[in-house]
């Protein structure tokens, strides 16, 4: 990772935080790879289940981060089990078909030149940490098989 | 008889993740809707509802209903804080 991107996630970091500690959540940085975080997040109706998400950032803010649900931090990213069921989260394919992740990038190539397009300005990196915390809250619908 | 008042004037405050500008600061009747200070903050930080997108203030980890005064909301304390975010559409 370059280091302005390195600087950058540090400099929006602390918001991050802040945001996910008022949720019950919490964030932690990959120890062996830079730009890679792990989310643990609560869905509001159900503070028992727990899920956690890696976030990988290659270029920061300018492009969208992969995200994917895992068994645990640094767990297992292939067991659908791990994800939420949620619109526009697939578990079969193990990505988020929406425009705040490179996964749903790759797929809708239209969207960068749209009103979706990925925003470079302002904390990116917590626009996409409520996004999630968001969708768990509002369109969780129980967890995948 | 110890009575409790509900302030008249609550002070407002919204964080939007996706802007540059400091939060959104202002005071309000307690009367006041929520969908009128979901409109001034949204011209605050300079964004528009879309045909394929929208904007809601958020409180408690929850959308908040517009249509509910700001009294409504806050109960007896005279400050709250919001935040804005950005409804995205399926892909």
């Amino acid at each position: 990772m370059d280091l302005e991107s390195r600087l950058n996630l540090e400099a929006d970091e602390a918001a991050v935080v802040g945001f996910l500690k008022e949720h019950g959540g919490c964030l932690e940085r990959d120890e062996k790879q830079t730009g890679t975080y792990w989310l643990t997040l609560h869905p509001r109706s159900d503070s028992k289940e727990t899920y956690f998400v890696r976030l990988v950032w290659h270029s920061y803010p300018h492009e969208p981060p992969s995200v994917k649900f895992a068994t645990a931090i640094s767990g297992h990213l292939d067991l659908t089990r791990a994800w939420p069921i949620i619109d526009g989260y697939r578990p079969s394919s193990l990505d988020i078909c929406k425009p705040f992740t490179a996964e749903g990038f790759s797929l809708h190539h239209e969207w960068r030149q749209s009103a979706n397009a990925w925003p470079t300005t302002g904390n990116p990196f917590l626009w996409v940490v409520e996004t999630l915390q968001y969708d768990l809250n509002l369109h969780y619908r129980g967890r995948s098989s | 008889m110890l009575e409790t008042h509900a302030p008249p004037i609550i002070a407002v405050t919204v964080t939007f993740a996706l802007s540059k500008k400091e939060p959104y600061h202002a005071d309000f009747g307690r009367d006041t809707l929520v969908g009128t200070v979901r409109t001034k903050s949204m011209t605050y930080f300079d964004v528009t509802d879309d045909a394929q997108y929208r904007y809601y203030l958020t409180h408690d980890g929850q959308n908040v209903d517009e249509n509910l005064s700001l009294g409504q909301v806050t109960g007896e304390s005279h400050t709250i804080k919001f935040g804005l975010r950005k409804e995205l559409i399926q892909g």
